[in-house]
């Protein structure tokens, strides 16, 4: 059985839980988990307040309960594999740089914030910011992969640098926001302005998308690379046709406000 | 009857050209004040409630002192909101409070510059004082915002204007319909709001001379746009006002705010964004200086970190994250939206206002303060930064704001020691 | 009452190089004697100073409160929490006013000069600067792209008067002039001025009237501070004939010169620059009425913010990032545009070394003292790298050989300068120098009436270390930093001018405020003494 961390029950404000990571954990004893800090608010607590400990993983941890109120999950992790069983809250993920963090349930804003490795698995679906910049920083996720099976909110991919984000639905406004490079595809609907600002990169649709006129069409293919990459996040789990992994897809350039070396790939069909 | 010099803290506007008439200590008539400063006074020097009340009952002020502090001392995560109604030094003390309880802080009224304060922490922006816009600007541009009607007195200080205007200058109103301000322009753009980006991106381009995509832009008024962008790179000195209260979306405040900095490489261009609270730019000033950051600050951890969305009063209350609130100078439960304001009717509130409103008849703990600008002296931060003092025309036996935040602070604190 | 006794004492504008002897502190001052059984310091082996003194710093005010919302990942990166004695905050190049203070204590300076305040937003950094506890501070306030002034100095009327009216109207303790004429030039379309003799348009003045006249009425009021002037053309290539231009239009008249570094350059505009700096240096040395502070540059993140809003449209052009300008009318302009200076990079490698140049070539330590030009150059908090950099040549030759070769040889710096700064002298540029150019006989020594604001260092070879962690600092006559805490945070006092005006000048002001001003004259003068208090006044003497 992996360490698992239960929470009794859901705390009355949020919980903030910074370092409860499993590499973190994997080398501590029980004593030292349960007197891990965690602040209820403005009140300094300890792990043991909140949540029972058992079982005992090898860089495997496992929470359970409602953590919706739960923050930093799996912030900053580096190696192991995180299980949320459920939903959880905010910056889950946030500045990770490595292993692999699974939420059950659905995941809070800025998930992934800074990423720069491993992966983050949402099952259900993420809130705004996901996968994007801390306040005043350029740069977003620098790497790894986020997969999402639900939606996502606003600003999926704002300032992304490198890496991969998936939505299996759909994507809210501003999705690729300012984005550097990387590649952000959603197989739902997307809202308004994609790629607004995006200096390089690929945002990929297989839905309709509202362009802004900055953008422009380019030509209509079937990018090569992108067959690959489909196809790797169709082993991940995301539900791709053979049609969309084989398409043709309207590329369109952009954003000219910005070198114009970014691009918006819409799914055409695959006659 | 003594006529005395005053400060409307009615809107952002800060106008400092106020006279008011007061016989036997109250308000006779006031003069200068557009129909926003009557109302803004008249709320002010009406009958006031007790001094203070705990659930509803009038008790002595140190008595509310006292529950107010067992209040904040009891929360986990208390929310201080509201502060763009009162002055800079009663901010002061809110954000010592925030601090002393390890709560979050957030300027929250009606309108405040939530989306644009955000988006200039990704790209800046250029601004100018009234007197700038006034003697310098060529060519305004109001995108999306109603001066006429929010800050009444704004267009004739600026000259703006139909019967102040000078020939050679002009007012272009870019709205969704005809507003109270394109009846005093030289030319309407209509632009309905969910075209907004795509007008923004348009005129970006049309700015720097990027190729646009015309089918893209087929619904956008195209010709309008492009005659104007025209006119921007061309003049010496341009401004832009919008609302930073409807500038609400974070990707259209980023183009609004990027359209201005991309002007801004051809011509002289700056944006004003309009305030209605007589000091919300205060309140953001305050606790910039304070914390280093303008809005949604959280001193749980014992010292700031800010975050838009997450420490945003109204999402946090939403979210049924905070367990008590002190409410300064802002009507919460008429003004904020019904999921906020639902939570806000389940945790204990302290309400500071000189008024007396809903939000305060159905506090646990009230205050009835003197009014900052009408019964105390102060300082506001006009929309465009300039600070300005705040007279106290009419005599007051009532503490401020700031004192109030300061006597629970000092109880709070006292509590602290072992 | 305390006794610092028997540390090494450097106390430059008394003579005192090193002596061991006891410092007497009583009632906020220095003593001739104390009662033996006075509470002491055992200062053996330590090394006493008065406060250190910053003459040019950017710590309050809307440029400095814009400057810190734009850059919220820098204060998430650094964080204070809330004492029992202390007030949280943030830190970064540009700290929040809290930090601004305890952390210029920590590292043993009490008193700090604001170089920049347009007096329509003077209310803004009197707030802010009671906001900044334990230094006493000061400000200088903006008059050189003031359009009232323009029109005084072009129709030859009163501005002396003007000026000491406005100083007054400010709370303010000295005059400052930026790019004068050129900040004015910015708000027509984006323009500037190259040189002293250019029209600023429409206005019927040039920079070298606007410098000779606020100079002249500067010497005529007899302020403690001489004019302080932040040339012309910063930054462009060949700019240090402007630089000299300037100083010889103010001969016979005192003069400060800003960032002095920022003005130094030899090179034509446009192309790349070199260094200028022993020209400079000879001018100085040459000019005992003339004073300039360096501006170093330090490696490392920074944050330019200046007055002189056409500079900072350049630097954005550079970084391609974030980017505030602010219009303040009738007074100044403002431009701000978070930096990183590169080692490696030609032109940060080049500033960086005529700022050691300067310092190194230097003759009078009394009118060349130290700044960054705070956060421009970098952040006050670098101060004892740079101390470092100056009084110990093997790690500075090793410093010189890590950055950009090219443009060390555009220098002097490659000649393998010798002059290591003795402690002495540090005292000087750090304290007893900035004191005297700002006219505040209490601040900067330790003779018997001075403020009791002393420092009090362990003797450390690495002098980084040294500098950076006072043992003792000592503001009037309270210990406020042990081993690097702060013990207690008082409130410090606003320093303002006392100068007198003839109250005829409002009469001359009204027409021309009225047609350049949003606020009304009347309430333009800040006279709120919770702004004001607690001050203490600096009187004007001489001229008049």
């Amino acid at each position: 059985m992996p360490l698992t961390l239960t929470l009794r029950e859901p705390p009355a404000v949020p919980l903030e839980t910074e370092g409860l990571a499993p590499d973190r954990l994997a080398s501590l004893r029980r004593s030292e988990i349960e007197a891990l800090t965690v602040w209820h608010g403005n009140e300094r607590a300890q792990l043991a307040d909140f949540f029972a400990v058992s079982g005992d993983g090898d860089e495997e941890l496992l929470v359970e309960g409602d953590v919706r109120r739960v923050k930093f999950l799996g912030a900053g992790m580096t190696t192991g594999r995180l299980t949320v069983a459920r939903d959880a809250g905010m910056h889950t993920g946030a500045d990770m740089r490595g292993g692999e963090l699974v939420v059950e349930g659905d995941v809070g804003d800025f998930a992934g914030t800074g990423m720069r490795g491993g992966r983050l698995v949402v099952h259900g679906s993420a809130g705004h910011q996901l996968g994007g910049a801390h306040p005043g920083e350029r740069a977003g996720m620098r790497g790894g992969e986020i997969l999402v099976h639900g939606d996502v909110g606003d600003q999926v991919g704002a300032g992304l640098r490198r890496g991969l984000i998936a939505v299996a639905g759909r994507a809210g406004d501003g999705a690729g926001l300012r984005m550097l490079a990387g590649t952000i595809v959603a197989l739902g609907r997307f809202g308004a302005a994609a790629g607004a600002d995006m200096r390089r990169g690929t945002i990929v649709a297989m839905s309709d998308v509202t362009l802004l006129p900055t953008f422009t069409y380019a030509c209509s293919y079937r990018p090569p690379f992108l067959s690959l990459y489909l196809r790797h996040l169709r082993a991940l789990g995301l539900p791709l046709t053979d049609e969309q992994i084989e398409g043709r897809y309207a590329r369109w350039a952009g954003d000219g406000l910005e070198l114009r070396r970014g691009e918006i790939l819409i799914y055409e069909g695959n006659e | 009857m003594a006529e005395r010099a005053a400060t409307c803290a009615g809107c952002g506007c800060g106008c400092d050209d106020i006279d008011v008439a007061v016989a036997a200590g109250a308000l006779e008539r006031a003069s200068g004040t557009c129909v926003l400063g009557d109302a803004w006074l008249a709320e002010r020097t009406g009958d006031a409630p007790p001094v203070a009340r705990v659930d509803g009952r009038e008790v002595d002020f140190a008595d509310a002192v006292e529950a107010s502090a067992a209040i904040l001392g009891d929360a986990r995560l208390p929310l201080v909101c509201g502060l763009g109604q009162t002055d800079c030094e009663s901010q002061r003390a809110a954000v010592a409070l925030a601090e002393a309880v390890g709560g979050v802080i957030d300027p929250t009224g009606p309108e405040v510059d939530g989306a644009a304060g955000a988006a200039s922490q990704a790209i800046g922006v250029s601004t100018a004082s009234f007197g700038e816009l006034r003697d310098r600007a060529e060519l305004v541009v109001t995108w999306l915002a109603d001066p006429v009607t929010s800050n009444p007195r704004l267009l004739p200080r600026l000259r703006l204007d139909r019967a102040g205007r000078a020939a050679e200058r002009t007012l272009v109103v870019i709205d969704a319909r005809r507003t109270a301000t394109a009846d005093e322009a030289d030319e309407f753009i209509e632009l309905p709001p969910q075209l907004e980006l795509q007008a923004l991106w348009a005129m970006r381009a049309l700015v720097r001379d990027v190729p646009l995509d015309r089918d893209l832009a087929a619904r956008l008024p195209l010709d309008a746009l492009e005659r104007l962008a025209g006119r921007l790179r061309t003049c010496n000195y341009a401004a832009l006002i919008y609302d930073a209260g409807l500038t609400t979306a974070y990707v259209n405040a980023l183009g609004l705010l990027a359209l201005v900095r991309d002007l801004a490489r051809v011509a002289h261009v700056v944006a004003l964004p309009l305030r209605h609270e007589g000091n919300a730019r205060g309140a953001e000033d305050v606790l910039a200086w304070q914390t280093g950051y303008p809005a949604a600050v959280s001193f749980a951890r014992g010292h700031p970190r800010a975050r838009p969305g997450e420490f945003t009063a109204a999402e946090l209350l939403a979210r049924g994250e905070t367990d008590a609130a002190l409410i300064v100078g802002f009507d919460a439960l008429r003004l904020l939206p019904p999921r906020a304001a639902d939570h806000l009717r389940r945790i204990p509130t302290i309400v500071i206002d000189p008024r007396d409103t809903e939000t305060g008849a159905g506090a646990r703990v009230a205050f009835a303060t003197a009014a900052a600008g009408v019964h105390r002296d102060g300082t506001a931060h006009r929309m465009d930064g300039v600070p300005v003092a705040l007279r106290a025309p009419l005599p007051s036996d009532r503490v401020g704001d700031g004192d109030v935040l300061a006597a629970i602070e000092a109880r709070v604190t006292r509590g602290e020691e072992p | 009452m305390l006794r610092i006794a028997q540390g090494r004492v450097y106390d430059p504008a008394n003579g005192i190089d090193g002596e061991v002897r006891d410092v007497c502190l009583d009632g906020g001052r220095v003593v001739e004697e104390l009662p033996s059984h006075a509470p002491r310091i055992d200062a053996r082996g330590m090394v006493v100073m008065p406060g250190g003194v910053d003459i040019h710093s950017h710590i309050a005010g809307p440029a400095v409160n814009a400057a810190r919302k734009l850059s919220p990942e820098e204060h998430r990166a650094d964080v204070l929490d809330r004492t029992a004695t202390t007030r949280s905050g943030t830190g970064g190049t540009v700290p929040s006013s809290f930090t601004t203070g305890y952390r210029y204590a920590l590292l043993g300076y009490t008193t700090v000069v604001e170089a920049a305040t347009p007096p329509l937003a003077a209310r803004h950094t009197l707030a802010e600067l009671r906001d900044t506890p334990i230094v006493d501070a000061a400000f200088l306030v903006l008059m050189g792209n003031n359009l009232s002034l323009f029109e005084l100095i072009r129709d030859g009327g009163p501005v002396t008067e003007a000026v000491a009216w406005l100083l007054d109207a400010a709370g303010g303790y000295g005059v400052k002039l930026v790019n004068p004429g050129g900040v004015e030039m910015w708000k027509h379309g984006n323009r500037n001025v190259t040189s002293l003799d250019d029209q600023v348009e429409g206005l019927g003045v040039t920079p070298r009237r606007v410098l000779e006249a606020v100079a002249t009425s500067v010497d005529e009021l007899g302020l403690p501070h001489p004019v302080h002037v932040h040339c012309n053309n910063l930054g462009v290539a060949g700019n240090w004939r402007t630089t000299l231009d300037t100083l010889d239009a103010l001969e016979g008249r005192r003069a400060h010169l800003a960032h002095v570094q920022f003005h130094a350059y030899g090179g034509t505009p446009g192309k790349r620059p070199r260094s200028s700096a022993p020209e400079l240096v000879e001018h100085l040395a040459a000019h005992p009425e003339h004073s300039a502070d360096v501006g170093q540059v330090m490696f490392g993140p920074a944050t330019t913010m200046t007055v002189d809003a056409p500079v900072s449209a350049l630097l954005r052009e550079v970084t391609g990032g974030k980017w505030v300008n602010a219009d303040l009318e009738a007074e100044t302009g403002c431009g701000i545009v978070p930096f990183t200076y590169r080692e490696r990079n030609y032109v940060h490698a080049l500033q960086w070394a005529i700022g050691l140049e300067l310092f190194l070539l230097s003759r009078d330590p009394w009118r060349v003292v130290l700044s960054t030009d705070h956060p421009n150059g970098g952040s006050f908090l670098s101060y004892p790298r740079l101390i470092r950099l100056l009084m110990d040549r093997e790690f500075r030759n090793e410093q010189i050989g890590r950055v950009n070769k090219k443009a060390i040889r555009r220098t002097v710096l490659g000649d393998d300068l010798e002059r290591e700064y003795t402690l002495g002298e540090i005292a000087i540029i750090t304290r007893a120098g900035p004191a005297r150019l700002l006219g505040l006989a209490d601040k900067g020594h330790l003779g018997v009436g001075a403020d009791a604001d002393v420092t009090i260092y362990s003797e450390h070879e690495d002098r980084e270390q040294m500098f950076a962690t006072p043992r003792f600092v000592i503001k009037g006559g309270r210990v406020i930093v042990e081993e690097g805490e702060l013990r207690e945070a008082p409130a410090g006092d606003l320093l303002r001018v006392a100068v007198d005006h003839d109250e005829a000048i409002e009469r001359t002001l009204a027409p021309l405020f009225e047609e350049h001003y949003s606020v009304q004259l009347a309430n333009y003068p800040v006279r709120e003494p919770w702004l004001l208090e607690p001050a203490r006044r600096v009187p004007a003497g001489g001229g008049r």
